[in-house]
């Protein structure tokens, strides 16, 4: 008996394709970038706060997937000396937004935000 | 410098275990035949010379009794040897994870900071209060058993009051100390003589 694919499912190998993990990752990733008052990402003093994909790695952000179903993101961020609670808020609401937009928003669980530097307006400009 | 120990404690536990099995293995295998076969402990004995090495340690220990260069050395490499034991000993029990100030946790999710960072954000307000010259900062987070605190020692000019720097720089740190929901702690010293507010 041979494994057959139906026509109904798309026949795109599972491997070309990136998991829901690193999707929730990748867009977390970019909308917290996106933020006014965010200055780059952090991937931690042993660069252990990564999420590796096939070709890629993306620093500072890691997809965890959740007992109950779904996946819990965890963005360690370097920011401007800005009040932080805003920062978070507007944080969590692009990575909301990002996910419903290509339809994973049932998908993402809690959105965990670690400052793991600041820096002043001087340095982000000469950087 | 967490960092290092950790590392080297690890390897230190790697080499030990691999020592302590090929110990294991050797007995083990010694103890096939007993009397004196070439496979009983007393063989093992031999093989490691161990009888030779009795006569060695006996003679350290004789000189060791006597003053000299020796007593000095070994007392030297014991107290080396016991600050290693205590570095390994750090290296091996300190916490894993890095402990970070929790603001805030919801279902939404949680938003925390580094301590160092918190520290440096709470150097840099302080020094924004007037007469200030010059701050440093610790923070301890929050533990089961203790609630967080944020110590914060600055030097001010002379020609300003020690009370009235704390409270200006008690004041410049309120919004972090509210969000973050740290216990404060503000000392004020006056600075060196030549100290000038920046």
């Amino acid at each position: 008996m041979s494994a057959r694919t139906p026509a109904s499912q798309p026949t795109q190998p599972l491997s070309a394709a990136p998991s829901q993990r690193v999707q929730l990752a990748r867009l977390a990733l970019d909308a917290a970038l996106g933020v006014d008052g965010v200055v780059s990402s952090h991937a931690g003093p042993l660069g252990t706060r990564v999420t590796v994909d096939r070709k890629e790695r993306l620093p500072g952000v890691l997809a965890t997937a959740l007992a109950g179903g779904g996946y819990g993101v965890e963005l360690h961020l370097v920011t401007e000396v800005v009040p932080l609670h805003p920062l978070a808020e507007r944080v969590r609401s692009r990575v909301v937004q990002a996910a419903s937009a290509v339809g994973l928003d049932g998908a993402l669980g809690p959105v965990d935000i670690t400052i793991a530097d600041v820096v002043g307006s001087n340095e982000v400009s000469e950087g | 410098m967490i960092l290092l120990l950790r590392a080297v404690a690890r390897l230190v536990t790697l080499v030990l275990l691999v020592a302590l099995a090929l110990v294991g293995l050797a007995v083990a295998v010694f103890s096939i035949q007993g009397g004196d076969g070439p496979l009983s402990l007393p063989g093992l004995a031999e093989h490691v010379r161990l009888p030779e090495l009795e006569d060695t340690a006996g003679e350290y220990l004789d000189q060791l009794e006597e003053d000299g260069p020796l007593a000095k050395a070994s007392a030297l490499a014991g107290a080396g040897a016991l600050l290693a034991g205590i570095l390994l000993l750090v290296g091996a029990l300190a916490p894993r994870r890095e402990r970070l100030v929790v603001f805030d946790e919801a279902e939404s999710g949680r938003l925390s900071a580094r301590r160092r960072t918190l520290a440096g954000i709470a150097e840099a307000l302080a020094e924004q209060a007037g007469g200030v010259t010059e701050a440093k900062a610790s923070v301890r987070p929050r533990s089961r058993l203790r609630s967080g605190r944020l110590r914060v020692t600055v030097s001010h000019s002379r020609s300003s009051e020690q009370s009235e720097v704390e409270e200006r720089v008690s004041n410049a740190l309120s919004r972090l100390v509210d969000s973050s929901g740290l216990a404060p702690r503000v000392e004020a010293k006056a600075g060196k003589r030549r100290a000038k507010v920046e």
